[in-house]
């Protein structure tokens, strides 16, 4: 195991399960009005862009099960678009995108991330997808982008290479 | 060749076990996922909450408010009886109701995800839990639980998508079904436009569910609409339970026929 895993295996552990429970024990008490913000997937994020495409989909992989197996929703649910994020996280590595780039195509992700997982919700709620979308998908995408920028500040010398 | 496309491999890999979990949600290596993330979850942020539960004001606390949801619950069922009793004046029997127990349980975390709201639970009485008892507080209604290991449980609430309640208008006695609106609120189904319904109606539990005992106040009656053109009226309801201020409440166990 090389130098490069193990910190992976690191961050994975401290951060990753340390954004699941800090997503049960401290967003409920920051939540506006119904919006939360992902520490999770912000996260995932981070790690993608640190890793590369392999290490966000994994990270993605094994916190969004671990997200889904601590509620009454199907297991995979929020682990399916995680993965997909993780990895075209990992992959705006290779466009070697300036900073402002970057954050632009995390906000990018962070919707398409929401828009995925609100699709699967539908099903399970009578609610029409529009509403889904102006109550839930774009206050979220903003919640979470703000708590990007805030966890980015803090922990930027970790997922620096 | 493979390690040239490795990255998209394992991308497939995953979201095809991802959508696979999600299609066998019951099965035992999802049941068994379930349990160890929940346990150990569960575990961890039982001793960060511990950090708050000092002096042994908690057990007191506890055995507080197992007294007064006692005399909360009693209090709603006193109401009903007194509608009851007048509609049913003439009768000599009343239906037997079922006997429960309260476990008193804390919650040691929220459901980790930005559209479920869910709680997990820790409890001293974990020998007695059973998937699918009601969860209630002092207010009334909370949910269900769904998932039980070791001394953690999750509890599905009211606010759930999946959540339906069969419920009964305290005034009329008219059966709905209660579901999540979308927000902070719930939405009173399948009730026709021919009924009437005020606001500040009173929802309690009907029964009618093997899940939930009657008579467990659901919340009241907010505003009302009538859709015409549309058989069904659309009610919004306010849950009697504010879910973000509660940190203790009570899993229902209903007791068996031959327990004292």
């Amino acid at each position: 195991m090389n130098h490069n895993t193990k910190y992976y295996f690191y961050i994975l552990s401290i951060f990753g399960l340390g954004s699941i429970v800090l997503q049960s024990l401290l967003v409920p008490l920051i939540e506006i009005s119904v919006w939360r913000p992902d520490l999770v997937l912000v996260i995932v994020l981070l790690i993608g862009k640190r890793f590369g495409a392999t290490g966000g989909s994994s990270a993605g992989f094994f916190l969004g099960i671990i997200q889904d197996s601590l509620s009454g929703m199907p297991v995979g649910i929020t682990a399916f678009p995680k993965v997909l994020l993780g990895y075209f996280s990992g992959k705006g590595k290779n466009l070697r995108l300036s900073v402002s780039m970057t954050y632009v195509w995390f906000i990018l992700l962070i919707f398409v991330h929401e828009m995925i997982t609100y699709a699967f919700f539908r099903y399970k709620t009578d609610l029409s997808y529009l509403y889904l979308l102006y109550s839930r998908i774009f206050p979220n995408t903003v919640y979470t982008t703000v708590m990007l920028f805030i966890i980015n500040i803090f922990s930027r010398k970790y997922f620096n290479e | 060749m493979v390690s040239r496309f490795r990255d998209a491999i394992l991308l497939i890999s995953y979201l095809i076990i991802s959508f696979l979990l999600m299609l066998s949600s019951d099965s035992a290596i999802v049941e068994g996922l379930r349990s160890s993330t929940l346990f150990s979850i569960g575990f961890i942020q039982e001793k960060i909450q511990a950090v708050d539960a000092y002096f042994g004001l908690r057990s007191q606390n506890e055995a507080l408010r197992l007294q007064n949801t006692r005399l909360a619950y009693e209090n709603f069922r006193l109401q009903d009886a007194l509608l009851e009793n007048i509609r049913l004046k003439n009768l000599l029997q009343f239906k037997k109701q079922s006997a429960f127990q309260l476990i008193p349980a804390k919650i040691v975390g929220y459901s980790p995800q930005d559209f479920v709201s869910g709680f997990i639970l820790s409890t001293k009485n974990f020998r007695h839990l059973q998937k699918n008892s009601a969860v209630i507080t002092v207010q009334g209604l909370v949910g269900k639980i769904v998932k039980i290991s070791g001394a953690y449980a999750i509890c599905q609430n009211i606010f759930d998508p999946n959540s339906r309640i069969s419920v009964r208008i305290q005034r009329n006695r008219e059966l709905g079904i209660v579901s999540w609106d979308g927000g902070s609120g719930l939405l009173l189904n399948q009730i026709t436009n021919t009924v009437t319904v005020k606001e500040g109606d009173v929802l309690l539990t009907s029964g009618m569910s093997r899940i939930f005992p009657p008579d467990i106040k659901v919340g009241h009656v907010t505003k009302v609409q009538k859709n015409e053109g549309q058989l069904f009226q659309t009610i919004w309801v306010k849950p009697a339970v504010d879910m973000n201020t509660i940190e203790e409440l009570f899993i229902v166990r209903m007791k068996r026929s031959n327990e004292s």
